[in-house]
């Protein structure tokens, strides 16, 4: 069988899936991350499904296919962005003269999208750092992927000779 | 009598399942694995601790008038070991990748230079 | 808003918040890093600072989070109180323990200016240098088991990020996988301790569980101090799971193996002593056997790692070996203390535990960086490739050689009194006690001669011909913790009145640091 000119490119039926997935992926994701605290979920599992639209790229167009459009040095900016966004919400509550993390913002009426002070903002936080976190994770170990494949076509081509 | 304490003893059998698959395993993934058994038991035994007979998601909504919630401090503490088990994981795997490729082998009776 | 009202949280967040913003500090080049992360960690010294005059003046401190007020810990549902929420409880012990941990962090980030300026991804570096000063300062200030667990966690993580980080040489690969797999098995340990202690209390603060087990001893209690001892004992590298420090230690960049021999394993050594005297108060154990078993696990560390170091050739590794046989001393006060609790023997155990402690955290923190700048100028750790190192460079040189004889317990050094109170307290349990410790201090002693004479004192060889004393900033930090071993050495009552005695108070007297809490 002849080698495709991408060799780390999936079929084109799961390429075409996973575009079309893509961005379904990520509103669920982010579905999750703001209603965090009204349902069961939160910046963390939000966080991993909105990730998980990233993985599933990298699975079907390869690593190489995905470092092209991924930018992975702003996604580990967006990380500590994350971080720093949670530490800042944690100071609010100190700057209004109580503790850290303490919840002073309007609460709302329990039950709503818009209630319970600081805790969907932490959510949202959380979410940006995990989403980011756990994409930029995979795609570096992802490198393992392309070095064996590098490896292995540098092996055939000793063989041959 | 004994039904209460089915998940502690799954808990408690799962976890020395783990122990000795990193005590007797030299494959080092399996030795992660076993790692991950480990750490798994014992958020099934922090689950456990909380679990109500009939008992629904601890979330109030107001609406579907839930009586009976689980505790939910064990689930925000199984949450949270989760979220670390995972960094230990990520950690864990991404040295193997290094291992791997200095050693070319992930047998850890060969990962031995270092020595004294 | 109050600075001194936050003042406990503040020692936490600070290193916390430069840890993320390091990555955008250092889009402005690596200086900017550099003198971020100093400022970081200087803040954090400072706030430290602080935060013992704080405790010294006004007792234990309680920060609540997320609380109206930081002292309100507990609710009262329905006229049952109880904690609810993390909190922070700071004793004398904790404030002391943090300030040494902030004290060789500060340290450790001004020596990697220069020191890590060859290596690639700095500010990676500093981020995980930063997380782990965090996490070191959670574990000793946190009033909660599981923050404890949380913190000990993000202490590890970076801890084993940070040994791997040369991970071109196999030497940092190999040491932290093994330190990785090891610790999170040591971790689950642990977190099942407090899984434990919840099922059976329903609580996870310290001071409420304490009280309950006063009230209602359950024998499930020692399942989870058995599993905690476990765990412990590897964080702090005692015999018999040190094995994971002797190769993890010298493989970290030197700055780091300063912070892990230094005040890492001291974190596991001051959980110990947290459990047995504040979670579990002396009163319901069996406090006779769990002290001899601690204290015969300290004598087998202390010839374990006295007699393997005499024989290492490479420097680095040395030392881990010499902070395994320290790290002996500092169980064998702790077990003393255990077996004559509120005895003249028992205090002078914890004095010289704890006084130890904070001098093998300088001693140690100030070796290790030494021998990254005998790694850095000369580009060896084998002690038989060097010599002559006085002429050359000599006032490192003259500071190896008084850390040297200090960690050996030779007077006027801070190591020689703090090892006099360890002998003299062992010998009101029992003399043979004293006798075996001062034998293994004489093993130490050989170990740091043999370094002395080979590489510091002797010839020059042809090799080494222009090398020099390493830059300011590297130099500055060594002589300045050389010179607290001197001051320490010959003013001992000075840190023993102002800070070993009050922590040694607080450890003692438990009843207080419950009351702080439950009203």
């Amino acid at each position: 069988m002849k080698m495709s000119e991408k060799p780390y490119e999936l079929s084109v039926i799961v390429r075409t899936v996973a575009r079309l997935l893509f961005g379904l992926i990520l509103i669920f994701g982010f579905y999750v991350i703001v209603h965090g605290h009204i349902t069961p979920g939160g910046g963390f599992q939000g966080g991993v499904v909105t990730a998980l639209a990233v993985i599933m790229l990298l699975a079907a167009y390869g690593y190489e296919g995905v470092v092209t459009e991924v930018r992975e040095k702003i996604l580990e900016r967006f990380e500590s962005l994350g971080a720093i966004m949670f530490w800042t919400l944690g100071l609010v509550g100190v700057i209004a003269t109580a503790t850290y993390f303490a919840d002073v913002l309007y609460k709302g009426t329990p039950g709503e999208l818009i209630s319970a002070g600081t805790i969907p903002l932490m959510n949202i936080a959380v979410g940006m750092k995990v989403a980011s976190g756990v994409a930029v994770l995979v795609i570096i170990m992802s490198i393992g992927m392309y070095y064996s494949r590098k490896y292995q076509k540098a092996e055939k081509e000793g063989a041959e000779e | 009598m004994i039904e209460g304490y089915i998940p502690y003893i799954f808990a408690i059998s799962l976890f020395v399942l783990g122990l000795g698959t990193i005590v007797m395993k030299n494959n080092l993934i399996k030795i992660l694995i076993g790692l991950d058994i480990m750490e798994s038991a014992v958020h099934l035994f922090l689950i456990s601790l909380g679990y109500r007979t009939g008992g629904t998601a601890p979330i109030w909504t107001g609406i579907t008038g839930e009586k009976i919630f689980v505790l939910p401090i064990p689930q925000a503490l199984t949450l949270t070991a989760i979220v670390i088990g995972l960094a230990t994981l990520a950690m864990a795997l991404s040295i193997t990748v290094q291992v791997y490729r200095h050693y070319g082998t992930l047998d850890i009776r060969e990962i031995r230079r270092l020595r004294g | 808003m109050n600075i001194m009202e936050h003042i406990a949280i503040l020692v936490v967040i600070t290193p916390l918040f430069g840890a993320f913003s390091t990555p955008f500090v250092s889009l402005a080049g690596k200086k900017a890093a550099d003198i971020w992360v100093g400022i970081f960690s200087g803040l954090t010294f400072v706030f430290s600072i602080l935060l013992g005059l704080k405790v010294l003046r006004s007792g234990i401190v309680i920060y609540t989070l997320g609380a109206p007020e930081p002292a309100i810990a507990t609710v009262d549902y329905n006229g049952l109180i109880f904690p609810v929420r993390i909190l922070l409880e700071v004793d004398a012990l904790s404030a002391l323990l943090a300030l040494v941990i902030s004290l060789i962090g500060f340290f450790a980030a001004i020596y990697s200016w220069r020191y890590m300026e060859h290596d690639t991804g700095v500010e990676k570096f500093y981020t995980l240098f930063l997380l782990l000063l965090t996490g070191m300062l959670g574990i000793v200030l946190t009033g909660d088991i599981f923050n404890m667990y949380v913190f000990l966690e993000i202490m590890s993580i970076s801890a084993y990020a940070l040994v791997a980080f040369r991970k071109e040489t196999f030497e940092a690969v190999e040491a932290g996988i093994k330190y990785l797999v090891v610790g999170s098995a040591a971790s689950t340990l642990i977190l099942l301790a407090v899984a434990i202690l919840y099922g059976v209390y329903g609580s996870l603060t310290i001071a409420q569980i304490a009280h309950l087990i006063e009230v209602s001893p359950s024998p499930l209690i020692w399942g989870a101090l058995a599993l905690y001892l476990t765990g412990f004992i590897l964080k702090a590298g005692i015999v018999p799971l040190h094995m994971w420090l002797i190769d993890a230690h010298p493989a970290a960049p030197s700055s780091i193996s300063a912070l892990l021999s230094g005040v890492v394993i001291k974190t596991g050594a001051y959980a110990i002593i947290r459990i047995f005297f504040t979670l579990y108060g002396v009163e319901v154990m069996n406090r006779a056997l769990i002290g001899w078993i601690i204290v015969v696990i300290a004598v087998i560390t202390m010839f374990v790692g006295g007699s393997l170091g005499l024989i290492q050739q490479d420097l680095k590794r040395l030392l881990a070996y010499s902070s395994v046989a320290q790290m002996g001393y500092i169980a064998l006060g702790i077990g003393v203390a255990l077996i004559a609790f509120n005895t003249t023997a028992g205090d002078a155990g914890l004095v010289g535990a704890l006084f130890h402690l904070l001098n093998h955290a300088i001693m140690k923190g100030m070796l290790f960086l030494i021998a990254g700048v005998i790694l850095h100028q000369l580009g060896t750790r084998n002690i038989n490739e060097m010599g002559g190192l006085i002429k050359k460079m000599p006032i490192t040189s003259a500071c190896f050689i008084i850390g040297g004889l200090a960690i050996a317990g030779v007077p006027p050094f801070n190591g020689f009194v703090s090892k006099l109170i360890l002998y003299e307290a062992s010998a009101m349990i029992s003399p043979a006690l004293a006798v075996i410790a001062i034998i293994s201090s004489a093993l130490t002693l050989g170990m740091y001669l043999r370094v002395i004479q080979t590489a510091f004192l002797g010839r020059a060889p042809e090799t080494l011909k222009d090398i020099r004393d390493p830059p300011a900033s590297m130099l500055i930090p060594i002589v300045i913790l050389a010179i607290l071993i001197v001051i320490f050495g010959i003013l001992p009552s000075l840190p023993v009145d102002s800070i070993i005695t009050p922590a040694v108070e607080a450890v003692k007297n438990q009843a207080s640091y419950l009351s702080a809490v439950l009203p």
